[in-house]
């Protein structure tokens, strides 16, 4: 019995060992086909997966308030009764306290202004929503108000600042040149958000790196109670200025 | 003694045979390895960031990732498909975390160490090229047709990734970014 070669090869072999070489050659050839038809077949399985993640953060700012405090001193009663009177109240003179923004890479702040004794103003006029609550030493009676303006001298990234802009804690959307009652947006009403820009009619605030200023405290101190006084008197505001992240 | 060797080579045949079987059924497997399994773009100030080159979006930063593919047997293709990526409707940007974007890019591929085309299939579908927008859970193909088919057991394709933040998202306290992408490998169509 011969078996023709399937490979075309030429066997030279006694028939018996080529009868089985041809069984051995038509299983290579078996093997062979399944060995192509092997990555035909096969579904390459696998699979891998990772992450891709990030943190942002705002910029970092530091404001300061130099102290903190805005000091009226020691005065006399007969010193403070030389001040002008004007809606019932004896205008203090008024006193800059230092402020300073510092940012570790330029953004977009503002300042927010709250009043913590917004429930101690005493009326005394049509200014009254632009100012804060004044108490006396026991903290309950109210006794007048104070005024917070930005200095004309503040500047941003030592640019002064063109245009103060305004608008309701927690709205910083859409912002207007003027603080209560027409006026100015460096009037730091309480209650408001006041933004900075370099440039005059700007309607939106600047991104800056450092803020350099001050704020500026007019006390009012009602006229009728300093006229009561007896004693010494202590007269006492309190507010917060937080910065905010346009 | 004719029939001991003839039986000898076929046993040996048959050994062969019974080998190429069970490495094909075990050849059937691969395996895929990120280069990394985190990819950090870090901890980023968002007054910082810059226009990214896509209208709307803040650049993050980019980096690279690698995919290592490894098979037991030569693959006649080599496919692969992107899951769990969500697109960005009206924009070539696939969403990243609750408000960030990332564009994810296929930069290059290569088979057994040679520079391979790839090609998007499906809706997508695409000319072979050396570059790939993916922007969807993509079937990713490359182009094995110079690349000798017992070479074909490793595969690499290498990534690009930039996270993007939306120019109008205003970041007033940390925000986390978060995704995960998986890759899974594909057989023939």
């Amino acid at each position: 019995m011969r078996a023709t070669p399937t490979t075309g090869l030429t066997i030279n072999a006694p028939p018996r060992l080529l009868t089985m070489l041809n069984k051995t050659l038509i299983a290579w050839s078996v093997g062979a086909a399944l060995c192509a038809l092997i990555p035909t077949h096969a579904q390459a399985s696998g699979n891998a997966s990772f992450v891709l993640t990030a943190t942002a953060s705002p910029s970092t700012c530091n404001v300061t308030l130099t102290d903190g405090i805005a000091n009226l001193g020691s005065l006399s009663i007969a010193t403070v009764k030389t001040y002008p009177i004007t809606a019932g109240a004896y205008t203090f003179p008024p006193i800059t306290v230092p402020i300073n923004i510092f940012c570790s890479a330029a953004a977009n702040v503002a300042v927010s202004f709250v009043d913590n004794l917004s429930g101690k103003r005493l009326a005394l006029g049509s200014n009254d929503a632009v100012r804060y609550g004044m108490v006396d030493g026991t903290g309950t009676t109210a006794i007048g108000q104070y005024g917070v303006v930005f200095t004309s001298t503040t500047t941003i990234d030592s640019v002064a600042v063109g245009q103060y802009l305004s608008a309701p804690n927690g709205t910083t959307t859409i912002w207007s040149s003027t603080s209560y009652n027409g006026l100015p947006a460096s009037m730091a009403g309480p209650g408001l958000t006041i933004g900075f820009s370099k440039t005059a009619a700007a309607i939106t605030p600047d991104a800056f790196t450092t803020l350099s200023g001050g704020l500026i405290f007019y006390p009012f101190i009602s006229s009728a109670y300093i006229g009561a006084a007896t004693g010494a008197v202590y007269p006492r505001g309190s507010g917060t200025l937080t910065l905010v992240y346009l | 003694m004719k029939a001991t060797m003839a039986n000898k080579i076929h046993t040996a045949a048959l050994t062969a045979l019974v080998y190429l079987l069970a490495s094909g059924q075990a050849g059937a497997a691969c395996n895929a390895v990120f280069s990394a399994a985190t990819v950090q773009l870090g901890q980023l100030s968002a007054a910082s960031l810059k226009a990214a080159n896509v209208a709307g979006y803040r650049s993050m930063g980019s980096k690279g990732q690698v995919l290592n593919v490894t098979c037991d047997v030569p693959q006649t293709t080599f496919r692969l498909q992107f899951d769990g990526l969500t697109p960005v409707a009206g924009q070539p940007l696939l969403r990243w975390g609750a408000v960030g974007a990332m564009q994810m890019r296929a930069i290059g591929a290569s088979a057994a160490g040679l520079p391979v085309p790839m090609r998007l299939e499906g809706a997508a579908a695409s000319p072979y090229t050396g570059s790939v927008l993916l922007t969807q859970n993509d079937v990713l193909n490359l182009d094995l047709s110079h690349v000798p088919l017992p070479s074909r057991k490793s595969f690499t394709l290498e990534l690009e990734l930039t996270g993007l933040l939306p120019s109008s998202y205003v970041v007033r306290s940390e925000v986390k970014f978060d995704s995960n992408i998986a890759v899974q490998l594909l057989g023939q169509p």
